[in-house]
């Protein structure tokens, strides 16, 4: 269904996107404080969810996408229970 | 034509997004970087995804991704943007004004 | 005796307010007009998680959301305002609204992916968190609009609080241009706010 030249832009854009996450990843590793931290893997996470999509086109797969909106719902929710951690507990 | 160009357009945005969270100096302003990622580079790729694929169920999944990360990612940051004011940490130097106390 | 004079004339208002509300919240939509709403969203979601087309699945989902509506009718249509003809303005909310929203959005977010941009090269912030009003009341309605704060890249939502004439939002600019709050607010709200007032109060 896709031209070789659509797979090899497909590539392309995952190599950009592992690479710009492990510029991210420097972040995480550096970061001065929990939060810069928590920044990090939150960008990283949203990269991934993009990189499933876009191996579902390149393996023809439409599992992953499934894959994908599970792993969206996710992030989000390791950051809330690490922002509500800051906040000060679960006690309310 | 139209994915080449969303496609790159969305690799611009996911370097420029990367190098801010290097560079700026605080965590407030290192989320808006990272809220750009999500919103500029997610949207670009994805968009060129649905254009590939056409009209089809898969691309109704591919908007559904869209739709999380754009109503999901805002939370999350903005959760722990308040998280990290009441935790202590200031914001830096060169802030103008903190009304927020 | 000044001062205890404003202290009741605040109280009094904080009165009104809450009863304002609260006669706000009894005159939501209709019961049957709530559980069909939350049908269709249901649906829609089921239908785009299946992927196919099948007819036993898709009376099965039927049946479920059904079953699913009934219980969960309050969760997401108790802030929705009540108008004239139901139908003609679900209708004109998928097929007029939402574009048009998404047409305003679109152009915000390119200008502010640019200006973000060129922030990240050229390094000439000024962040700080300024306080903007908004008349908007209801969870549902002060939730979309912290959301799209936040998705436009260059503001931020930090907190959200009550006040009298509504809600304050509390909003981490990258560039302050002013310090003003109303001015900061037509800057940084666009014409969402207007946008949400036609279905939440």
């Amino acid at each position: 269904m896709a031209s070789p030249v659509l797979l090899v832009a497909i590539q392309m854009v995952i190599m950009v996107l592992v690479a710009t996450s492990v510029i991210c990843f420097v972040r995480v590793l550096v970061g001065p404080t929990i939060s810069d931290r928590m920044v990090g893997l939150n960008t990283i996470s949203t990269k991934v969810t993009l990189m499933l999509v876009l191996l579902s086109i390149l393996y023809g797969r439409a599992l992953l996408l499934d894959v994908a909106i599970g792993f969206a719902m996710l992030n989000v929710t390791g950051s809330l229970v690490v922002a509500k951690y800051m906040e000060g507990g679960f006690r309310d | 034509m139209i994915e080449y160009i969303s496609f790159l357009a969305g690799c611009t945005v996911m370097v420029l997004g990367a190098v801010g969270v290097i560079r700026f100096p605080d965590v407030y302003t290192r989320l808006h970087a990272a809220t750009k990622c999500d919103t500029g580079g997610a949207i670009s790729i994805l968009v060129g995804v649905v254009v590939i694929l056409g009209m089809s169920m898969t691309s109704l999944k591919v908007m559904l991704v869209l739709f999380l990360i754009f109503f999901l990612n805002p939370v999350a940051s903005h959760a722990l943007a308040r998280a990290s004011h009441r935790y202590g940490i200031k914001p830096c130097e060169i802030t103008v004004v903190d009304m927020y106390e | 005796m000044s001062k205890m004079r404003f202290y009741l004339r605040e109280r009094l208002d904080t009165v009104k307010h809450q009863l304002e509300s609260q006669l706000q919240y009894g005159r939501g939509i209709k019961t049957w007009q709530k559980i069909l709403v939350t049908f269709l969203v249901l649906y829609v979601f089921w239908i785009i998680l299946l992927g196919s087309t099948a007819l036993p699945p898709l009376v099965l989902g039927a049946g479920i959301c059904t079953l699913l509506s009934f219980f969960t009718y309050d969760f997401f249509t108790k802030d929705i305002r009540v108008g004239e003809n139901f139908f003609s303005r679900l209708l004109m909310f998928v097929f007029v609204y939402i574009p048009e929203l998404a047409f305003i959005f679109l152009f915000r977010i390119i200008e502010a992916n640019v200006n973000v941009a060129r922030h990240v090269i050229l390094m000439d912030i000024n962040p700080g968190i300024v306080r903007i009003d908004t008349t908007l009341r209801s969870q549902t309605a002060v939730t979309a609009l912290a959301n799209i704060i936040t998705l436009t890249p260059g503001t931020l939502t930090l907190d959200v609080k009550e006040t009298l004439e509504g809600n304050a939002l509390y909003v981490h600019w990258i560039d302050v241009e002013t310090l003003s709050t109303e001015e900061a607010g037509e800057i940084i709200k666009g014409g969402v706010d207007e946008w949400l007032r036609r279905f939440f109060w």
